[in-house]
């Protein structure tokens, strides 16, 4: 199925068509949402909801960017969301930490990685938090480049941003990087 | 503060990351979300907190006019006027007689 008839398949409402998009693209957008979001729950959930989104306003793209440029943009708005969301609840905690229930934990995204060896693990938790006290479009444009391997082409399109901001963000982003983290022996 | 060369030391993990996605059950556990979302929309907007105070508020304000009027009828009511009247001219007529 080519995208075009993907895209009028999802526009007529037929279930094969989105089960193909969902099996295209979860692991991806899966992937994405899970560096950004460091929580396993917390990323299924919004993959879940980027999913719903794109099934009830798929009437609404105008094709003026490809179908996964599209989808992933709703992606990472799911994130931002639920990034803003999880920082209201810290400050609430912070506030009132006899009212607010601990944060649940979940499985990070560093523990559900296999590809890491045991002692690149700590490296990774260090960088991983670091990286989660970054600004929220300093975190976004940084994990997109330099964890999901994106060009700086593709962030544009997904961040709605031009070439110049993105570079700026990337060069804000490894500055508070180095100042965050401690050197390794 | 690290240097670049120290900050690129370190972030050479991330190429050692291995994508992870979701289980097999992730389609089913979407459609029963979805299913589930679309039986309650109907009704999930009244559920939604602005919508129960609203009405919470106009429960309270119509019992609150409730009561006013209720004391209110109590007082001035012809009625109970009547009522009142009618019992001391009762009292007044009643004889008696053994």
């Amino acid at each position: 199925m080519t995208e075009k008839e993907l895209i009028q398949g999802l526009r007529e409402g037929d279930e094969l068509a989105f089960r193909m998009l969902v099996d295209q693209y979860r692991n991806r957008l899966y992937y994405a949402l899970l560096n950004l979001l460091q929580d396993a729950t917390e990323a299924e959930d919004a993959l879940q909801e980027t999913f719903i989104q794109v099934y009830q306003s798929i009437a609404s793209f105008r094709e003026e960017s490809g179908l996964y440029t599209w989808v992933y943009r709703i992606a990472t708005r799911k994130a931002l969301e639920r990034m803003r969301k999880q920082k209201s609840m810290r400050r609430l905690q912070s506030l009132l930490p006899w009212w607010m229930p601990d944060e649940k934990k979940s499985v990070d995204a560093v523990l559900l990685n296999p590809g890491l060896q045991a002692e690149r693990r700590e490296t990774a938790n260090a960088l991983f938090r670091a990286i989660k006290t970054l600004p929220e479009n300093q975190r976004l444009a940084f994990t997109l480049i330099r964890i999901q391997g994106m060009d700086y082409e593709e962030v544009c399109k997904i961040m709605g941003l031009g070439v110049k901001a993105v570079e700026s963000l990337m060069s804000r982003a490894k500055e508070n990087l180095k100042r965050k983290l401690k050197p390794n022996d | 503060m690290l240097n670049n060369e120290q900050l690129e030391k370190q972030l050479k993990v991330l190429s050692e990351l291995k994508e992870v996605g979701t289980d097999d059950f992730f389609y089913t556990r979407l459609r029963a979300r979805m299913e589930n979302e679309s039986g309650n929309s109907a009704w999930a907007f009244r559920l939604k907190p602005v919508w129960l105070m609203t009405v919470l508020l106009l429960m309270l304000a119509f019992n609150g006019w409730m009561l006013v009027a209720n004391n209110q009828t109590s007082v001035t009511s012809p009625v109970h006027d009547a009522i009142a009247s009618l019992a001391v001219q009762y009292e007044s007529n009643t004889v008696v007689n053994y």
